[in-house]
């Protein structure tokens, strides 16, 4: 028999190697500590009345532990309850240690429910709140701060009309909205029937419709331009196809909507001064009822303001032979017996114009101007060829680039101006021959 | 490469499974939207505040349904784009070649 040092309390170790776990009668090892304190509870029904003494007398009164040895004890088994007491001794620490903690942590709690219920009172009896409430509580909590009162609580009835109403008003005001958004999208539907209505006939009519989708503007677009023609002029030549609020189809061009007209005016030479004796310029209906008129008078437009400027570029090819560009917007073409001045007017000034109409050499303005035109097709067309055919193999050297060459006013300049060139040349040359047939 | 190049029958394949699409979506919104208002309608057994939260509901399914009918017409409308276009096989092209 040996005694340990862990308690003040004898431990009586049999050197019987102690039974296993599984025995039952050893079932309260310490160390499923959550496992015994309930049991413990539950036969004693509570630790209040467990006192020291109380445990001593209890082992007292028990029968003594069997304590005799077998005669043959050999040391590995000796070793074997050695090493079992260290466990032993070891769970019990650990055991011990739990159980602190624990005490220690119901201590807190219960002087805290002390300080809860001590300051309600101190409301009421303060004497007695006082004297019961820490410390600590009565430096940061002042004496009497917390009350507690019983009140009666009355049933709570909902009053219903007020639900009622606030659901009416929901209801009626979804039916109206829904009502109003019917009428209003019936509206859009049919503004929307005769829109593609009118898209439709413009469709008909052969016009190149596409669907654009411009950052602002997604949308029925067409093409009005040239392009497709072999035309390199700058303008994109593509229109949108709106809808105003109304309902009617709107062409919008980009930027702002042209205006102006090629003009040709024949100028002679009377009492010293050029006087204009005939002028043409291509009648266009400013009145546009819906878009294929629309269209059609954007795209002659466009037409009469890339032939001006292809004229006005080729001023400066021609400028060897006298053709010069007053002002920036009139080109006068100098040959022997007349003058032609080619210049833009606005649609607006038709009217104007008309008097001019009668003018001797009206025709071959009229010739001029429907040449002018016929050659910028003719253009349009050669670039049209120069784009499809094959190009020339990369490394070909150019001939050092020059200004190109004039297409529109050179033909007709030339074909103006030869023949009394060739006139006064055949003349001379007859005087010559004839001149020295004579000899 | 036929992503690239879509040629013309599956893009009108792939509209007409985006068109449908569009269309059911539409209609079951609608569908929905109506059946949440019918069923928040009653008034019995609610307080207050479950009242007054179920008025904004009511109101945000109503424009629900008025933003999915709107949805439709943007249905419509891109139909008849593609009509115009000449991507829809109808009697219009037809005349349009006699033409």
């Amino acid at each position: 028999m040996s005694t340990s040092s862990l308690t003040g309390d004898d431990i009586f170790v049999s050197l019987e190697p102690p039974p296993l776990e599984e025995d039952p009668s050893h079932a309260r090892s310490f160390r499923n500590l959550s496992q015994i304190i309930p049991q413990i509870a539950l036969e004693r029904g509570s630790f209040i009345n467990i006192t020291e003494d109380s445990l001593r007398k209890e082992l007292e009164a028990r029968p003594s532990p069997h304590v005799e040895s077998p005669p043959d004890e050999t040391p590995t088994k000796l070793k074997q309850s050695a090493t079992n007491l260290a466990q032993f001794e070891e769970d019990f620490n650990n055991a011990r240690a739990d159980l602190n903690r624990l005490i220690s942590a119901a201590q807190n709690e219960a002087a805290i429910s002390l300080d809860f219920v001590s300051l309600l009172i101190s409301s009421v009896r303060p004497a007695a709140g006082t004297t019961s409430m820490s410390p600590h509580l009565k430096s940061h909590v002042p004496v009497g701060s917390l009350g507690a009162d019983r009140i009666k609580s009355l049933p709570y009835v909902e009053d219903m009309s007020v639900c009622l109403g606030w659901k009416t008003q929901a209801v009626s005001a979804a039916s109206e909205r829904l009502a109003k958004a019917a009428e209003r999208l019936a509206e859009e539907a049919v503004l929307e029937k005769n829109y593609w209505e009118q898209v439709e006939k413009i469709a008909v009519s052969g016009e190149v419709l596409s669907k654009m989708r411009m950052p602002d503007y997604r949308g029925m677009g067409v093409r009005y331009g040239f392009a497709d023609a072999g035309s390199t002029y700058k303008e994109k030549g593509i229109a949108t196809l709106r809808r105003n609020v109304e309902g009617k189809l709107v062409v919008k061009t980009e930027g702002e909507k042209r205006t102006k007209v090629l003009s040709v005016a024949i100028m002679r030479p009377l009492h010293g001064d050029y006087v204009i004796t005939g002028q043409y310029a291509l009648k266009i209906n400013i009145e546009t009822r819906d878009g294929k008129s629309e269209i059609k008078q954007a795209r002659d437009l466009l037409f009469e303001d890339e032939l001006f400027f292809e004229i006005a570029r080729e001023t400066r090819i021609l400028g060897s032979q006298g053709v010069t560009l007053d002002f920036g917007n009139k080109v006068m073409i100098p040959l022997p017996a007349l003058r032609i001045v080619i210049e833009t007017i606005d649609l607006e000034d038709q009217e104007s114009s008309m008097e001019l109409d009668s003018g001797p050499d009206r025709v071959i303005a009229e010739a001029i101007n429907v040449a002018l035109h016929l050659l910028l097709s003719k253009l349009h067309r050669k670039n049209l060829k120069a784009g499809r055919s094959i190009p020339l193999p990369l490394g070909t050297r150019t001939n050092t680039p020059d200004i190109g060459k004039s297409e529109i006013l050179e033909p007709l300049v030339s074909s103006l101006a030869v023949p009394p060139i060739k006139d006064s040349l055949m003349t001379l040359i007859m005087d010559l021959t004839s001149a020295l047939k004579e000899k | 490469m036929s992503t690239i190049t879509p040629n013309p029958i599956q893009q009108s394949q792939q509209r007409i499974i985006t068109i449908n699409q569009r269309i059911n979506e539409a209609a079951n919104t609608i569908v929905s939207d109506y059946t949440s208002i019918v069923a928040l309608a009653p008034v019995a057994g609610k307080d207050r505040t479950t009242t007054a939260t179920e008025t904004y509901e009511i109101e945000f399914h109503a424009t629900s349904i008025v933003r999915a009918i709107e949805d439709l017409l943007m249905v419509s409308r891109s139909l008849k784009e593609s009509w115009i276009l000449g991507q829809v096989a109808s009697s219009f092209q037809m005349n349009d070649e006699r033409a």
